[in-house]
């Protein structure tokens, strides 16, 4: 019976139970293929990057018209491509992105999004935030963030909201503040966008599942090291931490753990059968720090994630983005401790390298080059895809992907085509 | 003096009561006393009204206090707020006329703490970790039935980190308890806001009739605010023995933030500069002299020194018994010298006098006993030697005990006080 011949139900199920078959090391009757993406699709449905993030139903149907086509194993969330509207709604201060209704955050309609660094939390205020994480965060880091949520800074002070005698006075003066009348509107329109958002992304899946697709992953969680990096001191900031502050920056990095645990959680609890949560990881790469530093501030913390996902029966997938050949000790260590419940996407790392020492404890995935996708030919793909394929297919545990971001937004549709079909053609473990 | 415009009346019972707070002689001891329900009693309204219907109780207050000629007069704000109570979903009081069965008293019982642990005793570690986070996720819903939706407020990356809050925040407030929750306090604020007209209202019409409010902001002891509203009477106690340097660690905690609330609030309020401190927890047979020394003292003389160093000046009222304590205040007053007032229950405020009159203002103590109970002449005769016992020098403010006026006191007995203060109280023509 050919593949095109099966229904949906049955073709769901089959691209599922390969990918799981592969998860838990075993192999199955092909390697699976993942698409993950950012523009892509809509790059291809001939939207601007802009349009892709104040439309999200119809950057749903370009995820579907485009990847479904392709035949993948397993789907990527719309996560990927942040709802511009909600970020115009809080304000957000910690973006640029195309079409921002604020033109300080504006960029070009089809530049992609970009963070923007700064220290939201200063060095000097550590202590601050040990103090009383919860209020520090949202008295000071928040209103530095977020525009229309500046109003938090009045947020009431700590002993009021303790004593039923402050609070009657604290809650209604805080209430009454314009601030906090900018945030309540502004909460609502961004809880009214969320819901929609919500049902798109919910329609978005159950089409998926009625075409026969399952997705790969729904939860998204960080390395508490990248969580302090990123949003609080910067890079600059942490990377200056950990020599001026190194014990600050550990305590922080460890205040982080259980909320990012937490809020992965609450996301797989959406989608009870995916269980890949997608932890894209940022400065943990080669040359970002020394292995010491990794060992000291990096991976301890990422550790204790990644082990919260597997006690609750989830498997955390780490996109190692950029490169991670100095790392692979570290990668095989904690594998070893957890056969078959860990996933490793990998970027610019040596494949044949990472499964030799990690094949035996964890699946791996990747590593097809952006540029070769978006400047290579289709042969130079299929060359690419089926050297990676025989050197990682042995006994599971290997699925195709791009490398960085998955497929390249720039990528030709004939080089994807080619790593596809490559994939069909030489991923095969038995008829 | 029936002559006086009350533009002037208001400025000359100002003086004379921050005249006598600074430790000088004013022309006459002054008389400020506080009350709870006893104007709204003496109009005819249940304590019900009282809580529910400010107006009325602001006029009965006016129309009870005006004709007494007073240096100051009380605040409705002791009235706590029947409907506001209401919309929170208060637990931790009781009072006539809740809508909440579990909350209900008759509508004349005056209302009532709600003791209980609000935080366990094996909660500390939970509250140290993220005070402000244990607070709105596990203490608010503790105490208000209709903030319970706070129990799922985003968790701290879900806060933290820009790219996760943009959709944590708004889902959390996506879900409907938030919403409905969103919804309380809006309604909360504009219950609040009509109740803070009619307060404005209140002391704009005291004003025209020439009166001073005697304060309109409040704060606690550290000690009493994790008694009442974290860990209960008993556990606060049992603390002091099995957890003593988490409970004041917490207590410390409570510091920084009750100055800058009161603060705050002063900025609002700038005609008054006095600070109500109902205390509870510290008098005497409520705990040692140790524990009082190590427990109670530490974080309320640093909020007091917060409040004097903001030119504010903190009043602490001594409910029951602290003559035994009088060391630490007259320590503690040597160093703030003519910028409190110690307001008195059952303390021997002639001791008191003796002990550290020469550096704060007495306030007090006219037995509610006597009020109640008493006659004339014995209410008289009280205030008289209080008078001769306090008055020299300045530093001395008539009122009740505790409470100032009891609901229940004989109106001739309010009289005899007032005509006291008028007749002995005099230090020149």
């Amino acid at each position: 019976m050919g593949i095109s011949e099966k229904k949906p139900r049955e073709l769901y199920k089959e691209r599922y139970e390969r990918v799981m078959t592969t998860l838990s090391l075993k192999e199955p009757d092909r390697v699976p293929i993942a698409a993950s993406v950012m523009f892509y699709p809509t790059d291809q449905y001939g939207m601007s990057k802009k349009e892709a993030m104040y439309d999200i139903e119809k950057t749903a149907e370009a995820f579907k018209e485009v990847l479904t086509a392709l035949n993948v194993d397993a789907m990527p969330p719309l996560l990927n491509i942040w709802p511009g509207k909600l970020l115009d709604i809080l304000g957000a201060k910690v973006f640029k992105w195309p079409g921002a209704a604020n033109e300080n955050y504006r960029l070009d309609d089809d530049l992609p999004f970009q963070f923007l660094e700064g220290e939201y939390l200063k060095a000097e205020e550590y202590e601050k935030l040990f103090e009383d994480p919860t209020g520090f965060i949202l008295r000071t880091v928040i209103p530095r963030q977020f525009e229309a949520l500046e109003g938090f800074s009045e947020f009431p002070e700590f002993s009021t909201l303790a004593s039923g005698l402050g609070i009657m006075f604290s809650l209604p003066l805080y209430g009454i503040m314009p601030g906090t009348k900018k945030i309540n509107e502004t909460l609502k329109t961004a809880a009214e966008f969320f819901m929609k958002y919500v049902s798109t992304t919910n329609n978005y899946v159950n089409s998926l599942k009625k075409m026969g697709f399952p997705l790969f992953n729904s939860a998204i969680s960080l390395a508490p090291f990248d969580a302090v990096s990123d949003m609080l001191r910067g890079m600059r900031g942490s990377m200056l931490d950990m020599y001026r502050h190194p014990e600050e920056l550990k305590k922080l990095t460890n205040v982080f753990i259980e909320g990012s645990l937490n809020a992965g959680l609450q996301m797989a609890q959406t989608t009870p059968k995916v269980k890949v949560v997608f932890m894209p990881l940022h400065r943990g790469a080669d040359g970002f720090m020394s292995n010491e530093q990794f060992e000291e501030f990096y991976w301890p913390g990422l550790i204790s994630v990644m082990e919260g996902f597997i006690k609750h029966n989830l498997i955390p997938g780490l996109f190692l983005e950029g490169g991670y050949n100095e790392r692979l000790e570290y990668l095989m260590e904690f594998a070893q401790k957890h056969k078959g419940k860990v996933l490793y996407w990998f970027d610019k790392t040596d494949m044949a390298k990472a499964k030799e020492m990690l094949g035996d404890y964890a699946c791996i995935k990747g590593n097809v080059p952006g540029s070769l996708l978006v400047a290579g030919t289709p042969l130079q793909v299929e060359n690419y895809v089926r050297k990676t394929i025989e050197t990682c297919k042995d006994g599971g545990g290997y699925i195709v992907d791009g490398g960085i971001a998955g497929i390249a937004d720039g990528a030709r549709p004939e080089n994807v085509k080619a790593m596809v079909d490559a994939t069909f053609k030489f991923g095969v473990y038995r008829k | 003096m029936s002559e006086k415009k009350p533009r002037e009346l208001f400025k000359e019972r100002t003086e004379r009561v921050m005249t006598a707070i600074s430790l000088k002689e004013p022309d006459r001891v002054p008389i400020a006393p506080l009350a709870t329900f006893y104007a709204s009693n003496q109009q005819g309204l249940s304590k019900k009204e009282a809580m529910y219907d400010i107006g009325k109780f602001a006029q009965a207050t006016i129309d009870t206090f005006s004709p007494f000629n007073w240096d100051m007069v009380p605040p409705i704000a002791v009235m706590f707020n029947g409907s506001l109570y209401d919309i929170l979903g208060v637990k931790y009081f009781k009072w006539p006329g809740a809508n909440e069965e579990t909350q209900k008293l008759k509508d004349n019982e005056p209302y009532q703490y709600v003791e209980g642990e609000y935080m366990k005793s094996n909660e500390y570690p939970e509250f140290f970790k993220d005070p402000t986070g244990f607070l709105l996720r596990k203490l608010l819903p503790r105490h208000y039935s209709n903030l319970e939706a706070f129990s799922d407020f985003p968790n701290i990356i879900s806060l933290g980190s820009g790219y996760i809050s943009q959709l944590g925040l708004p889902s959390y407030f996506a879900l409907p308890p938030a919403k409905k929750m969103l919804q309380t306090i809006e309604q909360a604020t504009q219950t609040f806001f009509s109740w803070m007209q009619v307060q404005l209202k209140y002391s704009k019409d005291m004003k025209k009739l020439g009166y001073p409010i005697q304060f309109l902001n409040v704060t606690q002891a550290p000690y009493d605010v994790v008694s009442e509203f974290f860990r209960g009477m008993k556990g606060i106690m049992l603390d002091m023995y099995r957890q003593p340097e988490e409970l004041k660690a917490m207590l410390d905690l409570m510091v920084e933030s009750s100055i800058a609330s009161v603060v705050d609030l002063a900025q609002m309020f700038k005609e008054n500069n006095i600070i109500f401190i109902p205390l509870h927890r510290g008098a005497e047979g409520f705990m040692s002299f140790d524990q009082f020394e190590e427990f109670y003292w530490p974080t309320l003389t640093k909020i007091m020194e917060g409040l004097i160093q903001k030119d504010l000046i903190p009043m602490p009222f001594f409910e029951g018994k602290y003559t035994d304590r009088f060391p630490y205040l007259a320590e503690f007053a040597k160093k703030n010298k003519g910028k409190l007032i110690y307001w008195f229950d059952q303390s021997d405020i002639i001791k008191g006098k003796e002990e550290f009159g020469d550096y704060a203002t007495i306030k007090g103590n006219v037995p509610a006993s006597l009020l109640v109970t008493g006659t004339p002449q014995q209410v008289e005769d009280h205030v008289k030697q209080s008078i001769e016992g306090c008055m020299e020098g300045g530093g001395y403010i008539v009122d009740g005990g505790v409470s100032g006026i009891p609901d229940e006191s004989k109106p001739e007995n309010v009289k005899a006080m007032t005509d006291a203060v008028f007749k002995y109280g005099i230090y020149r023509k």
